[in-house]
């Protein structure tokens, strides 16, 4: 299965342990951590603009910086230039592996019919393998304008998604939680229903700190955590419950 | 999922953190190109267009021993970013060429002239770019050419264009990208698909497509490659060019959360020029069409009918015409006034 996290930030982090490490970690276990850097009046600043860059490049990842009317395209494309390029790597090492010191080393140094041919199978694989993107949003006060654009792209994620024939799956988490206790809230579990992807963030309680590097140790640790067990827990709905949760009525509560 | 999007909207001065480099082919009139695999020897003459997936050039093909024909031909070369990106839209242009050859049997017709014609790899200053070249199809953009001979060449050409992306479908295959630039209209009104980038196999996820064309973008249904895509796609193409300036004015006015195809509906439902498409487009937007074939069908009557009917050319009252008529108006009014009070002019 291929892994992805997908950052939408505005800035810099503030709190906790560097962004670029927790990428890294991330690597380490086989997930990918894009990056989108979301800017509409005035810059992300130098300093926002290098950590975007360090923690796609830590994560193996994309990195861009973009306007809120461009990010539905822009995460659209980085989802799925991410899942050819793992594929393609992993095909560059199987040619080293097979062809050896003297043969041609990577996909493009292949004749073109050899090429057209393995280029076929990688379409099939990137069209039929199993996907996983959780998505993470920034909820930091300056990004309250933006996160209706930042709903109408993970719905636009998820229609591309649903499209592939492969099982493709979407979670979306925002940061920091509501008390300063959480590093991350979950708003949805794995899901391809679009119908699950509206309002997501209507109640959001928006607040100052960034904490991007523990809020993706925590996205880090639902994969792991996932894929030890198949269902989710109770301690998992407690975090939609935060996330969703009205009036102390859990009209949100889904099972 | 979709390869790639390219958004009609390009926005000027955005910052871009590229991690994986673009790389921008830009080579020189008059360079000549050298295949590495298959020798063929190319001239560039000048940029034809930039598509997503790469560079399309005017060559000229050099000398060639046994192919004397060939050698003075003109060409398309296109140039990819990306050699995987690229290799895939070759195979799926090679399979569909494949199967028109053997679908279609017979020679003979112009239409059997090969569209593909080498696929080759060259060194440009230094770096190996794949490339591949095809028939040259001389022509403007569907727009420019609606835009030069007026809006009653739309019924016509528009039924070739459904013609042709008929024929992908048939063959299993879907267009994917299409969109004003990606359709060229010969002198003779023949009409042609160029870029092949988003070429998608029939229940696939369309590999490229351009936001304002696609399903998706529109809240109007999935991005799996249906005959309903292209036809979909095909509508908001129609209403982009008979109904430019009231498309944009929308595309303005709306956010894209409210973003609805009702609006492209009522958008067709009161435009003169669109009007006369209703019935066709509405369907094409909902998705109605069983197959192309039918879509196709449909056009022609409609077209041919309307080719028919003499209808009223919609002319606005020229603006002296209405300041004549309020200056009469207000002078009648006075006379009238001036009567009342018993006015008498010749006291």
């Amino acid at each position: 299965m291929m892994k992805q996290i997908l950052l939408i930030t505005d800035g810099c982090s503030n709190v906790g342990v560097q962004p670029a490490v927790a990428a890294a970690q991330a690597r380490e276990l086989g997930i990918a951590v894009n990056v989108v850097g979301i800017v509409d009046y005035g810059t992300i600043g130098v300093l926002g603009g290098r950590e975007i860059e360090d923690i796609a490049q830590a994560g193996g990842g994309i990195s861009r910086i973009v306007q809120s009317h461009q990010l539905s395209q822009t995460i659209q494309m980085m989802t799925r230039k991410t899942v050819v390029q793992t594929i393609h790597q992993a095909m560059n090492k199987e040619l080293r592996q097979i062809l050896g010191a003297d043969g041609a080393d990577s996909v493009e140094a292949l004749p073109p019919d050899q090429r057209a041919e393995v280029v076929r199978v990688m379409d099939d694989m990137s069209e039929q393998s199993q996907l996983r993107v959780a998505l993470l949003i920034d909820a930091s006060a300056s990004m309250k304008p933006k996160l209706a654009a930042v709903e109408e792209a993970i719905r636009d994620l998820m229609l591309s998604l649903q499209a592939r024939v492969g099982k493709s799956e979407l979670s979306v988490f925002h940061f920091p939680g509501p008390h300063g206790g959480e590093e991350a809230v979950q708003d949805l579990e794995w899901t391809d229903d679009i119908g699950r992807a509206k309002r997501l963030f209507q109640r959001l309680n928006m607040r100052g700190t960034t904490p991007t590097g523990p809020a993706l140790l925590k996205v880090i640790d639902y994969y792991q955590y996932d894929s030890h067990t198949s269902s989710s827990s109770a301690e998992e709905q407690t975090y939609q419950q935060e996330g969703t949760g009205t009036d102390g009525i859990w009209s949100d509560y889904i099972v | 999922m979709g390869y790639g999007v390219t958004t009609s909207f390009k926005a000027g001065g955005q910052l871009h953190t590229v991690k994986t480099a673009v790389r921008q082919i830009s080579v020189a009139p008059g360079t000549v190109l050298k295949g590495m695999w298959n020798e063929r020897v190319y001239r560039i003459e000048r940029l034809l267009g930039r598509g997503a997936n790469g560079v399309v050039y005017l060559v000229t093909m050099l000398a060639m021993e046994e192919n004397r024909e060939r050698s003075s031909g003109s060409f398309a070369l296109k140039m990819g970013v990306d050699a995987v990106d690229f290799q895939s839209e070759i195979n799926a242009l090679r399979s569909l060429e494949h199967q028109r050859r053997t679908q279609d049997g017979r020679v003979g017709r112009h239409g059997a002239r090969p569209f593909l014609v080498d696929i080759d790899d060259a060194d440009v200053s230094g770096q190996r770019i794949p490339f591949y070249v095809m028939r040259y199809v001389p022509g403007v953009s569907l727009k420019a050419y609606i835009y030069k001979n007026g809006a009653d060449w739309y019924g016509l050409v528009g039924g070739k264009l459904l013609a042709r992306l008929n024929k992908v479908h048939q063959h299993g295959w879907v267009f994917g990208d299409l969109k004003a630039e990606n359709v060229l209209v010969n002198d003779d009104g023949t009409v042609e698909l160029v870029d092949y980038g988003g070429l998608t196999a029939m229940g696939n996820s369309v590999k490229q497509f351009t936001e304002l064309y696609d399903r998706g973008y529109w809240h109007a249904g999935s991005r799996s490659a249906d005959c309903g895509y292209d036809l979909f796609s095909f509508a908001v193409l129609t209403i982009q060019i008979l109904g430019e300036k009231e498309l944009r004015e929308r595309l303005k006015a709306s956010l894209p959360q409210t973003r609805d195809v009702k609006d492209l509906q009522e958008l067709v439902r009161n435009h003169p020029r669109l009007r006369p498409f209703e019935s066709w487009l509405t369907r094409a937007l909902k998705g109605a069409f069983a197959s192309s074939e039918e879509a196709y069908r449909q056009w022609q009557e409609l077209s041919h009918r309307l080719y028919r009917t003499s209808k009223k050319p919609h002319r606005p009252t020229p603006l002296w015409l209405k300041w004549f008529f309020g200056v009469s108006v207000f002078l009648l009014v006075i006379s009238i006034a001036l009567a009342a009070w018993g006015f008498d002019l010749r006291r």
